[in-house]
């Protein structure tokens, strides 16, 4: 409407769609090096127009390292939302239903302070812990430490789509007699079962993009996929189609899932802090 | 229902957090983990001369300064562009922002790719139109290039998102009065969108200078830290001291003083943005 006023919408149209080329250009790049041969990768006669080959992927998939640390990228992001969810999703009702002001502040900065924490700090105690529990290189070791991280935003997140849900629900259910737990599971969580995918999925996200923790705290067994691909890149003579490929893999998922809660992901990462 | 969580929370998070603080006091080396003596402030003194550290410190501020700056600006510009944009192009804004979904490493690797020299597609093209690209990753304001341009990309979309919803969200009533007063469209925007718009656009710069310190994983993949030290930030400093030269409790020290400096960054805006909306 501001634009709107100045601008024909033709030009709107054609910067817009401009604007999108010149983001997508980088993104396109990889995907059609994953496409060619290593010959083909440094060859500039061959850029946009070649023989594309599915060869990168199959050496990807043939390897059985690369399988073993997607099934290990796969447990540890569903782990990490069960376990996120499993704690962080009450807390965030208990909050949203306090009335003690007070208690809302703390939380809220709490949370927000795990924010301002660089990831960096735990990756200390995180390591030596582990280590001392002798669960070093295990997934269970990056479930809970990713956990500690996507807690705060599974709080952030969710409060917002508890206030929402009005009160009187809590209240009627609390006359016939239920419990705390009880309201929470049977009634809250079911009303607000749209937000509680949203922030599933952008948990789910975040465990699966986690590089820091992972490259310090799993080695041979437990490593996930964005350690696996760094690997790739080696100092010298990275393996392009090997990059690439992979790459390419690791983010197909994301894209899947960014579609599929775009609506929600304003409230899924700052909470109530825009009013969207 | 309050206590296990409080327990969980604690157990999680601000037990480690106590424990790292501790090892700061300490000469823990990560290669003779079982001997060690307390140091008291001696980890914080070697900070005080580290020449490194400083420069790594300056590098921090160019992270959460520059690109945070340049996210603002495209992704403002961006906003308004896809808000006045004709609704069959709504589909564009999934694409729009993928950039910021993505894992960071795989941003890392697909800059790096595009800005390599004789390989990289930046090359490419600029080669078509007779130009030659910029050396990005040979020399240090080269290296520091490339990670702002990346950083951008990266992260602009969260502004666009955040400022899209915004502008989605403020009345238009008011727009129509401002048509009806003869307001200009230059106006407009001057007087009554960015005013309205300004909640919104604090509380996304606050959580962009608080995201600008972790750029771990764009720094490794892109240029190591290098040439030389020259595009280190504090975290990734801390991260070598620790893992790579086994110094755990320098790099303990090193991170208690990033926690720092945050705190202090963004409590302020804190205190000033974000506890008057979500009181409510």
């Amino acid at each position: 409407m501001v634009v709107r006023r100045t601008l024909p919408s033709a030009a709107i149209t054609v910067t817009t769609l401009a604007s999108l080329a010149l983001v997508l250009v980088p993104l396109l790049w990889i995907v059609l090096l994953s496409l060619k041969t290593q010959v083909q990768a440094f060859d500039r006669t061959q850029v946009l127009v070649f023989q594309p080959t599915l060869d990168n992927f199959q050496r990807l998939l043939a390897d059985g390292t690369f399988v073993h640390y997607l099934v290990n990228s796969v447990v540890v992001a569903i782990g990490t939302v069960v376990v996120s969810l499993a704690i962080g999703a009450p807390a965030a009702y208990v909050v949203s239903r306090s009335r003690w002001r007070r208690f809302r502040d703390v939380a809220l900065a709490y949370s927000l302070f795990v924010r301002i924490v660089p990831p960096t700090v735990f990756i200390i105690p995180y390591f030596l812990g582990a280590r001392l529990l002798g669960v070093n290189d295990t997934w269970w070791v990056l479930i809970v430490a990713y956990a500690n991280l996507n807690i705060p935003l599974v709080m952030w997140s969710l409060w917002s789509f508890f206030n929402d849900v009005p009160r009187e629900l809590d209240e009627a259910a609390r006359i016939d007699g239920a419990g705390p737990w009880q309201i929470f599971l049977r009634v809250i969580l079911p009303v607000a079962a749209p937000g509680l995918t949203a922030t599933a999925i952008l948990t789910f996200i975040m465990a699966w993009n986690e590089f820091l923790l992972a490259l310090v705290l799993t080695s041979r067994e437990a490593r996930t996929l964005p350690v696996a691909i760094v690997g790739f890149l080696a100092y010298e003579g990275a393996d392009w189609g090997l990059v690439s490929s992979g790459s390419i893999l690791v983010m197909a998922p994301i894209v899947v899932f960014t579609v599929l809660i775009r609506k929600y992901l304003v409230k899924g990462l700052v909470g109530g802090a825009v009013k969207a | 229902m309050v206590a296990p969580l409080v327990a969980a929370l604690l157990l999680l998070t601000m037990v480690p957090l106590a424990f790292a603080i501790g090892v700061s006091f300490t000469d823990l080396k990560l290669n003779r983990l079982t001997r060690w003596n307390w140091a008291g402030i001696d980890q914080y003194l070697r900070l005080v001369d580290d020449a490194r550290w400083w420069a790594a410190v300056g590098h921090s501020l160019v992270y959460i300064v520059v690109p945070t700056l340049l996210q603002m600006l495209f992704g403002l510009a961006l906003a308004l562009l896809l808000h006045a944009a004709i609704d069959r192009l709504r589909w564009t804004r999934s694409l729009f922002i993928l950039p910021m979904v993505l894992p960071p490493v795989v941003v890392g690797v697909l800059w790096k790719a595009f800005l390599l020299p004789d390989f990289g597609g930046l090359d490419y093209f600029m080669s078509l139109v007779g130009l030659k690209a910029p050396a990005f990753l040979e020399t240090a304001e080269g290296a520091m290039g490339a990670l702002i341009l990346t950083l951008t990309w990266e992260w602009t979309p969260f502004v666009v998102l955040l400022l899209l919803a915004g502008l989605e969200s403020l009345p238009q009533d008011v727009f129509d009065a401002a048509h009806v007063d003869g307001a200009s469209a230059t106006q407009n925007l001057r007087y009554v969108t960015l005013p309205m718009l300004m909640p919104t656009i604090l509380v996304v710069l606050l959580f962009r200078i608080i995201e600008s310190t972790k750029v771990f994983p764009v720094i490794f993949t892109i240029t190591g830290g290098g040439p030389g030290n020259a595009t280190e930030n504090m975290d990734f400093y801390a991260y070598l001291v620790g893992f790579r030269y086994f110094d755990l409790a320098y790099s303990a020290a090193l991170l208690v003083a990033i926690l720092l400096v945050m705190a202090v960054i963004c409590a302020p805006l804190y205190r000033s943005l974000v506890r008057p909306q979500t009181a409510g």
